[in-house]
């Protein structure tokens, strides 16, 4: 059995097909890529996966166990985690909060534990603020720990989201177009960062991606999507030298934003 | 002006090593100081106020009371009365009339301002005696004792664990109002009154501030706290025609009264985290305006209900609640309080409750189950504020529905924005400054309302984020230098 | 249909008619400015009391005093949004809302300290009334009035906003700030113009009001009143012209048939008002946005 296993996903927006027979399985430990021109409908794949929007059609499974219906904090729960396109920290609160409070599903008291600071409590709190340093540590923000998300540069803003998706020990990992806004270099140090979490974590990684040279270079398989239909799946270089994916990306003027 | 920059320049320099030392010294050495100048009160203050400073009666609450007296006899209404008459004020001049009406309030309020009468001093009179008493008794003797321990409660502090430094501190401190305030007079009423509108304040930050939802009715929770919990102790300790007659528990042992408080509040609480359900479900689908309308709607529902009950009391309200809230009660529900919040927003479990506020779908796709939070701060919010309710009800031993209308939910949420959105020690502060407001403007009587609408006008224009916006006062718990302590006191100056 | 239905009709016609000319109010500035502007029943009340000045003081007859207490009364909403909500368009929302709540008892409690709690009413010439008697319905020349007069207004103001540049501009606002100037008018002035209308409808409502029900003249009498429209604003979708009409329609009628049916069954009239508000309620919960409100769905 596949790690994840999406068949006939199918979603409407009111009269719009966003998505259309959406079929794909996850083996553990893959890296894969989603591409398509903007509007192919890519984040919306990944926002019913994680439970954001309810599939109007189809089924998603995670080792077995059916997600659509499910609430994104259950999903979650079951390990599936994302970064956002747009990042979406909580921005007047501190890098470590928006780490811990990512932990909420690791959370053993209740509030008599809370409001009293009984030892549970403290147990608790004691081993997520752990956690949170630590995963902060290996990705090297423990300096930020304590500033506000906002204040943080931009590249280093996408790490803390990667981080804050780590800290519910995922198995699977959705990235939102991680590269979006970086310069050459940077995607070069992203490349590696990615290789980096899914050896370091032993994580399938499945991720969207305008940059091309990111996709080709790391991804084993990618599956391209337009107006929500698939019209090509396979190697990086099959995909290259599809015509179909050609002429999507033709038509695209505007790229990685 | 250049030599009025001059001054305050050399002021400050020869102020600097004192309030160094002040900075340095911990909070606990400021409270037992406080504890000093209340005990010389006590010894002395009475002969000061009278034989010094001729005032008639101990200035009431620092005098705050006292120095806008001579206000009370201003009238406004003629000013503008001629212009909308009754139809039996119907005046042929009225151009003149009011010319007249504002001749007078000016010589009123001249004479306000310096003199009227040998019983009736003017507002500089009282405010400069006011001054001189609360300097002489409280702030010089309060410093000079915090000065005095301060070095000797840094060593004594020094390696004591963090809970217990704060436990002394709180312990201080409600010895110190306990001593104080514990007149069973006006002061005690106008610190119950405190108490209550700090639980109020920071129960209704919890929604407003820190969940980043604008709460407009917390007053609704309170009435269903005050009326429950009356009903109970009316019901099980009092000898009241409404119910049944005789009391169910007829007792003078103070264990059971003491239990049976405890219960009528809690049971206050939580029939009042019942009626915040009204709220926290439709929180669910909507937010924003629309959930403002709802926390509205329910403040009005609650109140009409409460109108209609015959059984207790309808619009006439319910007469005979026993007068149990002392000081004390109110202290330790209002530490409770603010413990409990503190607690919850300082939890990883509710910094859930910011981040709903920060972005509430990243909230939920991260794993916080945003439903639930957002029920306990419904819950949480509204029991405290049915808690504050049941307090406030056996402080006036009466209670109406008239009284958890909407400038009641009003009066929490200027305190709220006063004090800063997602600021604990913010609200406390405001709720104290705000109740001291009220008692300072009773004497003005309407225009009280005209003032303190008008401070909230100035306050959002000049500084929206309040006092303390989405920060901590921060203490210097343990003495010594400490960075937090000397930046907080970079940033009050600027 | 018997004849104290039809009079119930009526009544419950002129109350929704003056709800919903508030309600206008608050759904004109909500629909440019996003902005709850809870000092609007006041301003209603301001209204109700230029209608004193107009027939007391300079002895003026309806019209003329209708046209000066809506004149001054816009100017009134004009000044406010200028002095206290203007420079808080950049902070955030909730500090523009706590001012308006800020004004509103500002205004309540200022006019009662300068003019006194005497009780006022119109004189009595002020509105001659006349019954007319139709089989067994008798129906007041004020109700008629009060429901001819807010009809008229509702359709001149929907031919405004649909008909006129000024009009569609103002519906633009709500949509994308930065599309108006390129309709050649600029924000300020949409801004001004929509509080001048929407104040000057809330006076309106104030000296029909006053005409209806004599008694209620006084310095608080726009505090539930004002909530209650405001609330009927909501329940018809905020922002929507169309929507305060129903929901002020909404309100009067619960308010006036509650009771009607009410004391057949033994409920006292007194449950009127928690009864219309636990109403409004569920038909919040069931559509949060209101009755013509659109659900902005928020994009992951
Ligand atoms: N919440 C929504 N409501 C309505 N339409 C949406 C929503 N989210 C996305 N869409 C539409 O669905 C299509 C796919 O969007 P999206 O998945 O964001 O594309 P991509 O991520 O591939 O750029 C677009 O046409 C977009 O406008
Ligand atoms: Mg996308």
């Amino acid at each position: 059995m596949a790690l994840l296993e999406i068949d006939n996903l199918t979603h409407y927006f009111g009269g719009l097909r966003a998505v259309g027979d959406f079929n794909l399985h996850l083996e553990e430990g893959e890296l894969v890529g989603l591409i398509g021109p903007n509007g192919a409908g890519k984040t919306t794949v990944f926002n019913l996966v994680t439970g954001a929007y309810k599939a109007s059609e189809g089924s998603i499974r995670l080792n077995g166990a059916e997600l659509v219906g499910k609430p994104p904090y259950v999903i979650n729960g079951m390990g599936i985690s994302r970064t956002f396109q747009t990042i979406r920290l909580w921005n007047s609160m501190t890098v470590l909060d928006n780490i811990k409070v990512a932990h909420h599903g690791r959370v053993k008291y209740n509030l008599l534990d809370m409001f009293l600071v009984l030892p549970r409590y403290r147990e608790s709190e004691r081993e997520i603020e752990a956690h949170a340093m630590e995963l902060l540590r290996l990705f090297k923000l423990e300096r930020h720990a304590h500033e506000p998300a906002r204040n943080l540069p931009y590249g280093e803003q996408r790490r803390v989201e990667i981080v804050r998706a780590m800290a519910s020990q995922p198995r699977l990992l959705l990235l939102d177009e991680p590269a979006a806004g970086m310069n050459p270099g940077e995607i070069g140090s992203l490349m590696e960062f990615i290789h980096w979490i899914r050896d370091e974590f032993k994580l399938t990684i499945w991720l969207i991606e305008h940059q091309m040279r990111l996709v080709m270079n790391i991804c084993e398989r990618i599956k391209v999507l337009d107006f929500g239909e698939t019209i090509a799946e396979g190697t990086p270089a099959e995909i290259q030298n599809d015509r179909k994916v050609i002429e999507a990306y033709l038509g695209e003027e505007v790229e990685g934003v | 002006m250049f030599a009025d920059l001059n001054l305050r320049k050399r002021w400050a320099a020869v102020t600097m090593p004192l309030r160094e030392q002040l900075r340095r010294i911990p909070t606990l050495s400021y409270l037992v100081g406080l504890f000093a100048a209340v005990v010389l009160e006590q010894a002395v203050g009475k002969d000061f106020a009278q034989n010094v400073l001729d005032f008639r009666r101990l200035p009431r609450f620092f005098g705050i009371v006292d120095i806008f007296e001579p206000f009370g006899n201003l009238d406004f209404s003629g000013v503008l009365a001629p212009f909308f008459p009754s139809p039996t004020g119907l005046t042929q001049t009225p151009v003149q009339d009011a010319g007249n009406a504002i001749g007078q309030l000016v010589t009123d309020f001249v004479n306000a301002l310096f003199y009227q009468g040998p019983r009736d001093p003017g507002f500089f009179s009282v405010f400069l005696r006011v001054l001189v008493y609360d300097v002489v008794v409280f702030v010089i003797p309060t410093l000079v004792v915090a000065l005095l321990v301060g070095w000797l409660l840094t060593h004594l502090l020094r390696g004591l664990p963090g809970w217990l430094i704060v436990a002394l501190n709180v312990a201080a401190l409600y010895t110190v109002v306990a001593l104080w305030g514990g007149d069973g007079g006006t002061r005690e009423l106008t610190l119950v009154y405190m108490g209550i509108n700090i639980m109020l304040a920071v129960s209704l930050n919890l929604v407003n501030g820190y969940m980043g939802e604008f709460s407009v009715g917390h007053a609704g929770f309170m009435a269903v706290g005050a009326y429950v919990s009356s009903i109970l102790t009316m019901w099980f300790f009092t000898d009241t025609t409404i119910f049944e007659g005789a009391p169910l528990v007829a007792t003078d042992s103070g264990v059971v009264l003491v239990v049976g408080f405890v219960v009528a509040l809690v049971a206050g609480g939580v029939a009042a985290a019942l009626a915040g359900l009204l709220v926290a479900f439709p929180s669910f689908r909507t937010r924003g305006d629309y959930l403002a309308i709802v926390t509205l709607a329910v403040n009005f529902i609650v109140q009409g209900v409460l109108n209609n009950i015959e059984v207790v009391g309808g619009a006439r309200g319910l007469n005979g609640v026993p007068l149990w809230s002392d000081l004390q009660w109110v202290m330790i529900l209002t530490i409770i309080s603010v413990i409990i919040i503190y607690n919850l927003v300082n939890s990883t479990y509710g910094k859930g409750i910011i981040a709903i506020r920060e972005d509430e779908i990243a909230a939920d796709l991260m794993g916080v189950h945003t439903r639930q939070v957002k029920l306990v701060a419904f819950l949480v919010s509204s029991f405290i504020a049915g808690m504050a309710g049941g307090l406030f009800a056996h402080a006036l031993a009466y209670v109406n529905p008239g009284m958890f209308g909407i400038l009641k939910s009003t009066e929490a949420l200027v305190m709220v924005y006063l004090g800063g959105m997602g600021s604990i020690s913010g609200s406390v502060l405001a709720a104290v400054i705000f109740t001291l407001l009220v008692e300072a403007l009773r004497p003005l009587a309407i225009l009280k309302w005209v003032v303190i609408p008008l401070i909230l006008i100035f306050l959002m224009l000049f500084r929206p984020q309040g006092l303390f916006g989405f920060r901590e006062i921060k203490f210097n718990l343990r003495g010594g230098e400490s960075a937090a302590a000397a930046q907080e006191a970079g940033d009050g100056t600027a | 249909m018997d004849a104290t239905f039809i009079q119930q009709f009526f009544n419950a016609l002129q109350l929704g008619s003056l709800y919903a000319l508030i309600a206008l109010g608050y759904t004109m500035v909500y629909g440019v400015l996003l902005l709850i502007n809870f000092a609007h029943g006041d301003i209603f009340m301001f209204g109700a009391f230029m209608g004193v000045l107009g027939s007391w003081v300079f002895g003026w007859g309806f019209v003329p005093t209708l046209i000066l207490s809506m004149l001054a009364t816009a100017l009134l909403g004009v000044t406010v949004e200028r002095v206290a909500y203007k420079p808080l368009r950049a902070a955030s929302r909730l500090s523009a809302v706590i001012t308006a709540l800020a004004v509103g008892l500002l205004l309540e409690n200022g006019m009662l300290a300068l003019t006194g709690a005497d009780p006022r009413k119109y004189p009595d010439d002020f509105f001659a009334t006349q019954v007319y008697q139709i089989g067994s319905v008798s129906i007041s020349t004020v109700k008629l009035l009060v429901i001819i007069l807010a009809f008229a207004l509702f359709v001149a103001l929907f031919l405004f906003v649909r008909r006129t540049k000024w009009g569609m501009a103002m519906r633009a606002i709500s949509y994308d700030k930065f599309a108006v100037p390129l309709m050649g008018v600029s924000q300020d002035r949409i801004i001004s113009l929509t509080f001048a209308i929407g104040t000057g409808l809330g006076a309106a409502a104030g000296i029909l009001w006053g005409v209806a029900y004599p008694a209620s003249l006084d310095t608080y009498m726009g505090m539930l009143v004002g909530w209650k429209a405001f609330i009927a604003a909501v329940v018809g979708g905020i922002g929507d012209i169309r929507g305060a009409v129903i929901g002020g329609m909404i309100l009067g009628f619960v308010e006036i048939f509650v009771p009607y049916w009410g004391q057949g069954i033994g409920v006292s009239s007194t449950w009127r008002d928690p009864v219309a508000f636990a109403l409004l309620l569920i038909i919040l919960v069931i559509r949060p946005t209101g009755i013509f409100g659109v659900a902005r769905r928020q994009k992951v």
